[in-house]
C-alpha cells in the first residue's frame, strides 16, 4: 500500500466533511468509559476507556478476534454494550450498559455517525446514486432532487462521478467501498467509523479507498478506523490503539506505538506482521 | 386413543406402501439420473420426458392412469400394487433430478484422480463418484421420504385400506368420521416430525463433518484477499 | 375424443379453486410469516406449530377433516367451499415459509447498513429487504402455485366436480382409461406452463443483473437462491424440489 503523505493526491477534488459547530470542540466527539461487551458467556471487550477528540483520527489495530470490530460496532450501537458508558457528541447514549434514547431518537443519532463496513453492504438493487440518496430522503427528509444533487457531488469527490448510474454489481470492490463512504458522508455525520474498510478488496484496488480516507482525514473529519493496513494507520492516525483479547493493551501516537512499542504483546504482533512481508 | 389403536392395521399398510415405493423408486431414480447425464441424445430426451411426466402429473392422475388405464394394455394390478407402481414412478422422476445434480456436483478432479490411478470407468463410478454423490443427498432424500409417506394417503382413492382409507371406512361405519380422521392426521404428523428431525440431525452431522474437513485442509486462499473474520 | 370437451369444460372450476385458495393462502401467510419471525418466543412457537401441523399432515386428510369437521359443528358447507377453505389454509402454511425463507435470504448486513443510516425498520423492510427478497419469494410462490394446481385434483375425492371427477366418470362409462387419464395429466401440465411463465416474469427483478465487475468479489450482499431441494426438510413437498430442466 503506497499511500504516502508525500505523494501528491491525484484527485483534484477533495472530500469535504460537513461543517461543524464550534461548540462541539471542547468536548470529545466520542467518549467510551469502562465499556464491556459479552456474547453470552464470552467476554469480547472489557474495561475499554477511549476518547476521540473532534477532528481526531484514531486507528484500532490488533489480531483477529481481539474485539476491535466489536468495539467500533458498539460506537454506533450496532452492538449493545453490556456495561459501561458511551457518549457521542456530548450526548449520553449508553449508561451502565443501558441504552438511554428511545428508538426514534436512536435513528436520528445513527445518522450522525457514519459507518463503513468491511463488506461494503451497498444495496444491490439500487444504483450508486440511489444508494446514496435513499437515507437522505428518508432519514433526513431531504427533497429527492436535493438529495440526488448532493449524491452526485459526493460521487464526484470520491472519483466516481462517471459511475452514478451503475449498479453495485458492476463496480469493483474499491469502487463499491467508495460509494459506501459517499453514502455515509451524505448524512453529514459528525463521526465516521470504518470497520476494516479494505479487507475485502483486492490489494491493487485498496489504494483508491485509502486515498479517499486520507482526504477525508485531511478535511478534519473525526474518524475511528479498524484496519490491518499498518502503514496506512501510521500515516493517517493521530492516535493508534492496539487491542488484544478484548482490552486496549497499548495506545500512543503512531511513532510511539510503531516506533517503540512498550508492551511485549504489541511487539509480537508488529513483528509477526513484519515477517509476513518477506 | 382407541381411534389410534383401531388404525394400527392401516399404519402397517401405509408403512408397507412407503417402503416398497422407496425400494423401487430410489434405485429407479438413480438409474434415471444417470440416463439424464448420458451422452446419447435419444436416451437423454427419453429420460427428460419420463421425468417431466412424473413431476407434471398430479399424483392422483398418475395413480388412476396406472389403476384404471393400464388394464387397457392388459396390465392388471391390484390396488396396492397400483399405488406402489404409481408413486414409485413419481419418486423416480423427482429423485432422478436430485441424483443427477449430485453426481454432477462431485468435482471432476475426483474422476481425473481416479483415472490417473488406472481405475476402470465403472469402478470409478461405483467406488469414487457414487459414494460422494449419495452422501451429499441423504438428508434431501430423507426429507423426500416424508413426501412419499404423505402421498400414500391417496391409496384411499383406489380402495387401499392404509391409514387414510381405513380411517375413512371406520369413520363411516361408526359415524365417528371426524375423530378417526383426526387420529390419522395425528399419526401422520408424528411420523413426519420424526423423519424430519432425523433428516435435520443427519444434515447437521454431515455439516459438522464438512467443517472439520475444511479445518484440516491447508489454507489455499490468498491471505490478503480473504476477508478476515470480524475481530 | 368427444369426451375431451367434457373434461375441458370443467377447467374453469379447477382454476377457480386454485386461484381462490392461492390468494387466500398468500394473504393469510403474511401474518403467519410475521408471527413466525416475531421477537416474542410464544408467538413464534405458535406459528411454527401451525405451520408444522399443516405441512405434516397430507392434504387429503385435511380435506376430510375440514369437510367432516364443519358438519360436526352443524355447518353444511358445499364440497367446493370446504375444498377452497382447506387448500387455502394449507397453502398459508407453505407460503408463510416461502415468505420467511425469502426474507431471511437477505444478508443481515443489509439490515445493519440501513440501521447505520438511521432508516426505520419499516422503511428498511420496504425499501431494502423486500425488493431483494422478491425474486426468491416469487420463485417459491411459483413452484407452490404449480403444486397447488395439481393438488386441486384431490378435491374430486370429496365430491367437487372438477377435471378428475369428470375423467373418472367418463372412464366408468366406458371411455378408454389409458387415454382419458393421460390426456387429463397433460392438461394439468399445460395449465402449469403459463403459471411458470408468469412467475418468471413477475420475479424478474427490475435490473439486478450481475455479471461481476473487474475485481468484485462476489458481492457479499447479493442474495443467493436457495439450493435445489434444500432445507427446510420439515414437510417438504413435491414442489420444493425444483427441476433444473425448466
Amino acid at each position: 500500500m503506497n499511500v504516502s503523505m508525500e505523494k501528491q493526491p491525484r484527485m483534484t477534488e477533495t472530500v469535504q466533511s460537513a461543517p461543524r459547530g464550534q461548540e462541539a470542540a471542547e468536548q470529545p466527539a466520542v467518549q467510551v468509559s469502562n465499556l464491556g461487551k459479552s456474547f453470552g458467556a464470552v467476554e469480547v471487550l472489557r474495561d475499554i476507556e477511549l476518547e476521540i477528540s473532534t477532528g481526531e483520527v484514531i486507528t484500532l489495530i490488533g489480531p483477529s478476534g481481539s474485539g476491535k470490530s466489536t468495539l467500533i460496532r458498539c460506537m454506533n450501537l450496532l452492538e449493545t454494550p453490556s456495561s459501561g458508558t458511551l457518549q457521542v457528541m456530548g450526548e449520553t447514549l449508553v449508561q451502565d450498559g443501558k441504552i438511554l434514547p428511545k428508538r426514534s431518537q436512536l435513528q436520528e443519532f445513527r445518522a450522525k455517525v457514519g459507518m463503513v463496513f468491511q463488506s461494503f453492504n451497498l444495496f444491490p438493487h439500487l444504483s450508486a446514486l440511489e444508494n446514496i440518496s435513499l437515507a437522505q430522503v428518508h432519514t433526513l427528509g431531504r427533497r429527492r432532487a436535493e438529495a440526488d444533487e448532493r449524491s452526485a457531488q459526493l460521487l464526484d469527490s470520491v472519483g466516481l462521478g462517471q459511475r452514478m448510474n451503475h449498479m453495485p454489481a458492476h463496480l469493483s470492490g474499491g469502487q463499491q467501498q467508495r460509494v459506501a463512504i459517499a453514502r455515509a458522508l451524505a448524512m453529514d455525520p459528525d463521526v465516521m467509523l470504518f470497520d476494516e474498510p479494505t479487507s475485502a478488496i483486492d490489494p491493487e484496488l485498496r489504494v483508491e479507498v485509502l486515498k479517499v480516507m486520507r482526504d477525508l482525514a485531511q478535511s478534519g473529519m473525526t474518524m475511528a478506523i479498524v484496519t490491518h493496513e499498518l502503514k496506512f494507520a501510521r500515516m493517517i492516525s493521530d492516535q493508534v490503539l492496539f487491542l488484544a483479547d478484548g482490552t486496549i493493551v497499548e495506545r500512543g501516537t503512531p511513532d510511539e506505538l510503531f516506533g517503540a512499542p512498550q508492551h511485549e504483546r504489541t511487539h509480537q504482533f508488529l513483528a509477526a506482521i513484519e515477517e509476513t512481508k518477506l | 386413543m382407541q381411534f389410534i389403536l383401531d388404525l394400527m392395521p392401516g399404519l402397517a399398510t401405509t408403512f408397507g406402501l412407503w417402503l416398497l415405493i422407496l425400494l423401487i423408486g430410489l434405485p429407479g431414480g438413480l438409474a434415471l439420473g444417470y440416463l439424464l447425464g448420458l451422452g446419447s441424445r435419444t436416451l437423454r430426451v427419453l429420460g427428460l420426458v419420463i421425468v417431466n411426466i412424473a413431476r407434471g402429473f398430479p399424483g392422483l392422475v398418475t395413480l388412476y392412469f396406472v389403476y384404471s388405464g393400464l388394464p387397457e394394455l392388459g396390465v392388471f394390478l391390484t390396488n396396492f400394487q397400483a399405488v406402489v407402481a404409481a408413486f414409485a414412478f413419481t419418486t423416480m422422476g423427482y429423485t432422478a433430478e436430485i441424483f443427477h445434480s449430485a453426481i454432477h456436483s462431485v468435482p471432476r478432479a475426483q474422476t481425473e484422480a481416479a483415472t490417473a490411478l488406472g481405475l476402470k470407468a465403472w469402478k470409478i463410478q461405483v467406488k469414487v463418484v457414487l459414494p460422494q454423490a449419495i452422501r451429499s443427498v441423504v438428508p434431501t432424500l430423507l426429507g423426500f421420504t416424508v413426501i412419499v409417506l404423505q402421498a400414500t394417503a391417496l391409496g384411499y382413492s383406489v380402495g387401499v385400506r392404509e391409514l387414510t382409507g381405513l380411517s375413512y371406512n371406520l369413520g363411516s361405519i361408526s359415524f365417528q368420521a371426524l375423530s378417526y380422521m383426526l387420529a390419522a392426521g395425528l399419526i401422520y404428523l408424528v411420523l413426519c416430525v420424526v423423519i424430519s428431525q432425523l433428516a435435520d440431525w443427519m444434515q447437521s452431522r454431515s455439516a459438522g463433518k464438512r467443517v472439520k474437513r475444511v479445518k484440516h485442509s491447508p489454507r489455499k486462499s490468498h491471505p490478503t484477499t480473504t476477508p478476515t473474520p470480524v475481530a | 375424443m368427444i369426451w375431451l370437451t367434457d373434461v375441458l369444460a370443467v377447467i374453469p372450476i379447477s382454476l377457480f379453486i386454485w386461484a381462490v385458495s392461492l390468494v387466500l393462502g398468500a394473504v393469510v401467510a403474511v401474518p403467519t410469516a410475521g408471527a413466525r419471525m416475531s421477537q416474542l418466543r410464544p408467538v413464534r412457537i405458535l406459528a411454527a406449530v401451525y405451520i408444522e401441523i399443516f405441512r405434516g399432515i397430507p392434504t387429503l386428510v385435511w380435506l376430510f377433516v375440514i369437510f367432516f369437521g364443519l358438519r360436526t359443528f352443524g355447518l353444511s358447507p358445499t364440497a367446493l367451499v370446504s375444498a377452497i377453505l382447506t387448500l387455502g389454509i394449507a397453502s398459508s402454511a407453505y407460503i408463510a415459509e416461502t415468505y420467511r425463507s425469502g426474507l431471511s435470504s437477505v444478508p443481515i448486513q443489509q439490515r445493519e447498513a440501513t440501521t447505520a443510516l438511521g432508516l426505520s425498520p419499516r422503511l428498511s423492510l420496504i425499501k431494502i429487504v423486500l425488493p431483494q427478497a422478491k425474486p426468491i419469494i416469487f420463485a417459491g410462490l411459483g413452484s407452490y402455485a404449480i403444486h397447488l394446481l395439481k393438488e386441486t385434483a384431490l378435491t374430486s375425492l370429496i365430491g367437487v366436480v372438477e377435471m378428475m371427477t369428470v375423467a373418472n366418470y367418463l372412464v366408468e362409462r366406458g371411455a378408454n382409461g389409458l387415454t382419458v387419464f393421460f390426456v387429463t395429466g397433460v392438461i394439468y401440465m399445460l395449465l402449469c406452463l403459463p403459471i411458470a411463465g408468469a412467475v418468471r416474469l413477475l420475479g424478474r427483478s427490475r435490473r439486478q443483473n450481475r455479471p461481476a465487475g473487474p475485481d468484485s468479489l462476489t458481492p457479499l450482499s447479493t442474495p443467493t437462491a436457495p439450493p435445489e431441494c434444500a432445507a427446510p426438510w420439515h414437510g417438504m413437498r413435491w414442489h420444493e424440489c425444483n427441476s433444473s430442466s425448466t
